[in-house]
């Protein structure tokens, strides 16, 4: 039996994809099963989603641990999230990640087989956005066989209809722009896998994850108000930041009160800042400044 | 006594700094819920105690063991909201008629969503308005159920698509219409029951508030657009939540002691395929479609205009 763990972003179709993959490898005789983990996930933040393949029925029906297999649909998840928990030694990750940031590859290098793909560019330029669930699925294809690009085609088609043929189209690109970098030496029985340490309460408030239900207080109660401000979301942010031209801000607050996450607000001498540490980036100040002076840009863009 | 909610009018220049949730949460990017329940809680103030019903805005803001809330929050079951917010009401009188609750009089605030109200709260509700306790509900509806992945509720309009109400040849999207909650929580014939959306933050805000003042039970309606379930880009949230007042689809009015205002409607509506077509869950409307639900929206309206007309 094969386990593989999806990592992506809320919306970006890592339940869809597992799902696809599953529905192919059933076409082909296999047994196969996925979900997606179940928990308070949402657009853009770190989610999770498992596929199961196996020549024989599968009886398990609990999340994934320590997988053969892990799959990243984002390169900005590697900072954000051990993609590499509980992958068993010597086990396939299969990355999305442009050229430039292959430096990221060197803390997995000597334990993990790795496979690399630029899905975002692929994505871009054959279905037009930066959806890269489908064009992963060629590296994985590529990285760990399960089942074969010609069998893809029947569940794609289901799916997706007349944009069937662009996301085969990068299916079949990221099949073959895939690099599957050198094994490393064959991993000793005694390599565990990676696992999380135990950390502090302090450290615990910063991560997604939350308590095991031997460390539960009763009653479920929660003496530290306000304390999720330790979690930043800003990290969700993937498709760019407000950026406020102080030229025609009037500091006039409707940015204050239409955003949903606190991430603008006034400073002591009246003027409205921009909290990076929370803002998702979901533009709706940019769309209701009445003046026209936040606009969102990438990231890197220079004020 | 001192009273537990400012009276004040709320404008932008006098927008209470005050905030009961901390940043950080989960909601999804864009959420117009999560929005919602900020303005409403800065209107009311820190002297609340806050019964929340199982749903989006429980599990973004308490992922366990963290938590959002900057006042005492509960959370409780989905059926049950109604019936531990009256319960705490009833504490509260008990310790003060014992002189033990001192610095003066705290608001129970009660909380969910279409699904927590609608559908599974509906008889802890319908229980608690008919006792009359002294609480504001808040209903926050973004029709359907949006944190287990977009099921279809009650609250779902017609022709909608939701992942239960998927886009077959024979039904495409819902069938059924939308069940009529404002018409059901009016007929128990409470205080002060409003509409609202965040697309108007100070109109929102400045309802609740007079909600909360009232003795007895107050009813706050929130359409709450989601921008995930809805299948809009995030930055149009408000945008679309204002399209649904300016079709019509969606009006704005107060029900105060059984007399209907009607906010100012405007002369002329937008067409209501404006406010649909902005949304991926309508966009398999067919030109029949939309004139039936034209007629439908006309239809409510024009009924809305004869309740507000009576003396």
């Amino acid at each position: 039996m094969m386990e593989i763990r999806f990592h992506g972003r809320g919306g970006q179709g890592a339940v869809t994809a597992a799902e696809l993959m599953a529905q192919a490898a059933i076409l082909d005789g296999k047994y196969a099963q996925a979900f997606p983990n179940f928990g308070p996930e949402r657009r853009g933040a770190p989610v999770t989603a498992f596929l199961r393949v196996s020549d024989q029925p599968i009886y398990l029906r609990e999340k994934i641990e320590s997988p053969d297999t892990v799959v990243v649909l984002d390169p900005t998840l590697i900072d954000l999230v051990n993609v590499a928990d509980g992958l068993k030694p010597g086990g396939m990750l299969v990355m999305n990640l442009a050229a430039s940031g292959r430096g990221a590859l060197a803390k997995y290098g000597d334990q993990f087989q790795v496979a690399v793909v630029d899905a975002s560019r692929i994505a871009v330029e054959t279905i037009g956005i930066p959806v890269t669930n489908t064009a992963i699925l060629g590296s994985l294809i590529k990285a760990c066989g399960i089942t074969s690009l010609k069998t893809m085609e029947g569940p794609m088609e289901r799916r997706f209809g007349r944009l069937a043929a662009k996301n085969l189209l990068a299916l079949q690109r990221a099949f073959e722009e895939t690099e599957v970098l050198a094994a490393p030496a064959a991993p000793s029985p005694a390599d565990a896998p990676v696992v999380q340490e135990p950390c502090t309460y302090a450290e615990l408030l910063q991560r997604e994850a939350l308590l095991v239900w031997d460390q539960l207080q009763i009653g479920c109660d929660i003496d530290r108000p306000g304390s999720t401000a330790a979690f930043h979301t800003g990290n969700w942010r993937s498709a760019g930041r407000p950026f406020i031209d102080r030229d025609k801000c009037i500091s006039c607050g409707f940015c204050h009160v239409y955003c949903p996450d606190l991430a603008m607000n006034f400073t002591d001498d009246g003027a409205i800042e921009w909290d990076h540490r929370y803002c998702k980036g979901c533009g709706i100040c940019a769309e209701e400044c009445p003046k026209g002076a936040i606009s969102m840009r990438e990231e890197s863009h220079e004020q | 006594m001192e009273a537990a909610i400012d009276t004040q009018k709320i404008s932008m220049k006098n927008l209470p700094a005050f905030e009961a949730l901390a940043s950080g949460h989960r909601a999804c990017q864009g959420c117009g819920e999560v929005l919602a329940m900020r303005l409403a809680m800065k209107a009311l103030g820190e002297r609340i105690i806050v019964v929340s019903a199982t749903g989006c805005m429980e599990v973004i803001t308490t992922p366990y063991p963290q938590t959002s809330w900057l006042v005492p929050w509960m959370h409780v079951a989905f059926e049950n909201a109604s019936a531990v917010g009256s319960g705490v009401a009833g504490a509260l009188l008990a310790l003060a008629r014992k002189g033990r609750l001192a610095g003066g009089d705290t608001k129970i605030v009660i909380m969910g969503g279409d699904g927590g109200t609608s559908d599974i709260g509906m008889q802890s509700l319908s229980g608690a308005l008919e006792r009359g306790h002294d609480f504001v509900y808040l209903c926050f509806d973004n029709e359907a159920y949006m944190n287990t992945g977009i099921q279809r509720s009650s609250a779902t309009p017609r022709c909608a698509w939701t992942t239960t109400c998927p886009l077959g040849e024979e039904h495409p999207g819902k069938q059924e219409a939308k069940k009529d909650l404002v018409g059901i929580v009016e007929k128990h014939h409470i205080p002060y029951l409003a509409t609202a959306t965040p697309a108007y933050p100070f109109d929102l805000m400045n309802k609740v508030r007079r909600g909360a003042q009232v003795k007895g039970p107050a009813f706050i309606h929130v359409l709450a657009p989601c921008p995930t379930g809805w299948r809009i880009p995030t930055q149009e949230v408000i945008k679309v939540a204002r399209l649904a007042v300016q079709t019509r689809d969606y009006p704005l009015y107060e029900v105060v002691n059984g007399k209907y205002i009607l906010g100012k409607p405007g002369k002329n509506p937008k067409p209501v395929a404006e406010y649909l077509k902005a949304q991926g869950r309508f966009k398999h409307l067919s030109e029949n479609d939309l004139a039936a639900m034209q007629q439908e929206v006309d239809e409510r309206f024009a009924q809305l205009q004869w309740l507000a007309s009576r003396p």
